[in-house]
């Protein structure tokens, strides 16, 4: 899967953790600029992606310097990657 | 002196020099304050710059790693030295109870400038931001004069940047320090300390259930108008020098929830807890369901109490606050519910409002008390009645009209998401409100009380 074919996976499982509908989201979206994706529902979104894509993002300072959609995206490929 | 260093820094050539009268300014007003405060600030800016150097350098992870641990030692250790003592049953300090000379050592808003002197190495340590090879950027950051005394606490990778280009002169940014500057002198010297005598007289020790309530109220009023303004101030003074700092203050008494509630109050302390604190701990016990999620919150909280004092009554103060956002955590599916069934507005917001602005009253009991035991007596007079006022002399006009004037300003920034909501307002309203605010400032203008926050 590439980048473009994994947002909508991801803007499902962020949409059904923050309640707000269907996100309408970008690689450049940051988390900030969400209504509702706060620090405790971001911790939801990313068991959520864990849980989807049956992957562990490993790397915990780079779990913790992410900002945007598009840092998810590039950890969920490298995750997937054999 | 305010005046000669704005002139001198709107007329400096290049930003070099703009840094420098900056620098200039702050380290005067540091030396000012004392000079151990000037003197230790100093130094461990210095360790901070050359362990945030050292770390870039750094390839390994487990090397990193050594290098932020040796940061967060060193500042945290700092801190612990100096301000930990008093967690002794007996009041002592670590170093006895006649530590007369540790108290001239302990600097101010030791508590505000250690935290932001440690992003230098988090930002880098996350890589968020490079590490900085001008120490001065790092000095004028750690010791910026409009914020070393009580916040916001700053990020360097917010900071920094903006001292990388010349600041341009823009009457609209001078207009806004100007609005901040009056809004947060209208906090301070006509809501906060106006209230001061009020708040007293309502919670003298052995007051009873309806003074401590209407006390608890009247404290709020005064500790938002009290620090609320003085963060303004402060962006104010910020921002006439072309520099923007965080807004640390919206619309906390208009909250529907406690998470919400620390996102309009000490926005920087929260947003610096949420990333350094509650994030990594909850991503690592992401596993453990509901206990991480707990684990996280409540160390989040012990974390904000502690930094707001040295005592167990600070740790009930992170408690109240720990208890109440765990519960929301727990039910986060029962509440999402009540939204749908009731909508985002109408009553059931009212009452999540009240429900959270009690909770946060109850919690600044506990934070305005002595100590513990005097805390509970006041939480326990809550419970056991006494509603009636007779024998105390309330001051409902000064209570009332403050509580009207910080209602409606709360509802404002609310409205638009802004404290700048007054620019999208025609010119007459803006004059009209300014000489509201002149006339209330000169009619109303309470003797000084120190800053509430500046004991931190």
């Amino acid at each position: 899967m590439t980048r473009t074919e994994l947002i909508p996976a991801v803007a499902r499982i962020a949409s059904s953790v923050i309640g707000e509908g269907d996100l309408d989201i970008t690689p450049e979206t940051a988390f900030a600029s969400v209504e509702g994706w706060d620090s405790l529902n971001h911790l939801h979104i990313v068991v959520g992606l864990e849980k989807a894509f049956g992957i562990r993002f490993a790397d915990s300072a780079r779990l913790q310097s992410a900002t945007t959609v598009g840092d998810l995206l590039d950890m969920i490929s490298s995750a997937r990657k054999p | 002196m305010q005046a000669i260093l704005l002139a001198l820094y709107w007329c400096a050539p290049d930003r070099i020099w703009q840094n420098r009268i900056l620098l200039l300014g702050s380290l005067l007003f540091l030396f000012s304050l004392g000079k151990a405060t000037a003197a230790i600030l100093i130094v461990s800016t210095a360790l901070e710059w050359a362990i945030a150097l050292r770390l870039e350098k750094t390839e390994t992870p487990r090397g990193r790693r050594a290098w932020l641990w040796g940061s967060l030692a060193l500042n945290i250790g700092l801190l612990a030295i100096l301000k930990f003592g008093r967690f002794f049953p007996s009041g002592e300090t670590l170093f006895g109870s006649g530590s007369a000379w540790l108290k001239t050592l302990i600097p101010v808003g030791a508590s505000f400038w250690t935290l932001q002197k440690m992003s230098l190495t988090l930002d880098v340590y996350f890589r968020r931001r490079h590490a900085e090879k001008d120490f001065f950027a790092c000095l004028l950051f750690a010791g910026f004069f409009p914020t070393v005394l009580s916040g916001p606490i700053e990020a360097s990778r917010n900071f920094l940047p903006q001292l990388e280009k010349k600041r341009a002169w823009d009457v609209r940014r001078f207009s806004e320090a100007i609005w901040l500057l009056a809004l947060g002198a209208f906090l301070k010297a006509v809501i906060a300390d106006n209230l001061s005598p009020v708040t007293e007289v309502l919670l003298k020790p052995g007051a009873r259930g309806g003074s401590v309530l209407l006390g608890g109220y009247a404290y709020a009023l005064q500790l938002y108008g009290d620090f609320a303004g003085y963060s303004y101030m402060a962006r104010g003074i910020a921002r006439a020098y072309g520099i923007d700092i965080t807004q640390n203050f919206l619309a906390p008494f208009l909250t529907r929830n406690l998470s919400d509630f620390w996102k309009h109050w000490h926005a920087s302390l929260t947003a610096f807890l949420n990333e350094y604190v509650f994030g990594p701990v909850s991503m690592r016990l992401r596993d453990r369901g509901t206990f991480g999620i707990v684990f996280a919150i409540c160390a989040t909280f012990l974390a904000s109490g502690i930094w707001h004092g040295t005592g167990w009554l600070y740790v009930a103060y992170g408690g109240i606050h720990a208890a109440g956002i765990s519960f929301l955590a727990m039910t986060r599916t029962w509440r999402k519910r009540m939204v749908t069934r009731f909508g985002k507005e109408g009553w059931y917001a009212i009452v999540c409002i009240l429900v959270t602005f009690n909770w946060v009253v109850m919690s600044f009991l506990v934070f305005r008390s002595a100590d513990l035991t005097a805390a509970l007596a006041q939480l326990g007079a809550l419970f056991r009645g006494g509603w009636g006022l007779s024998g105390v002399s309330v001051d409902w006009g000064t209570l009332g009209l403050s509580g009207l004037a910080v209602l409606w300003l709360q509802s404002r920034v609310l409205a638009s998401r802004d404290v700048f909501w007054i620019f999208a307002r025609p010119v007459w309203f803006r004059v009209a409100f300014y000489l509201v605010l002149g006339f209330l400032l000169t009619r109303f203008f309470a003797p000084p009380d120190r800053f509430i926050y500046f004991q931190f």
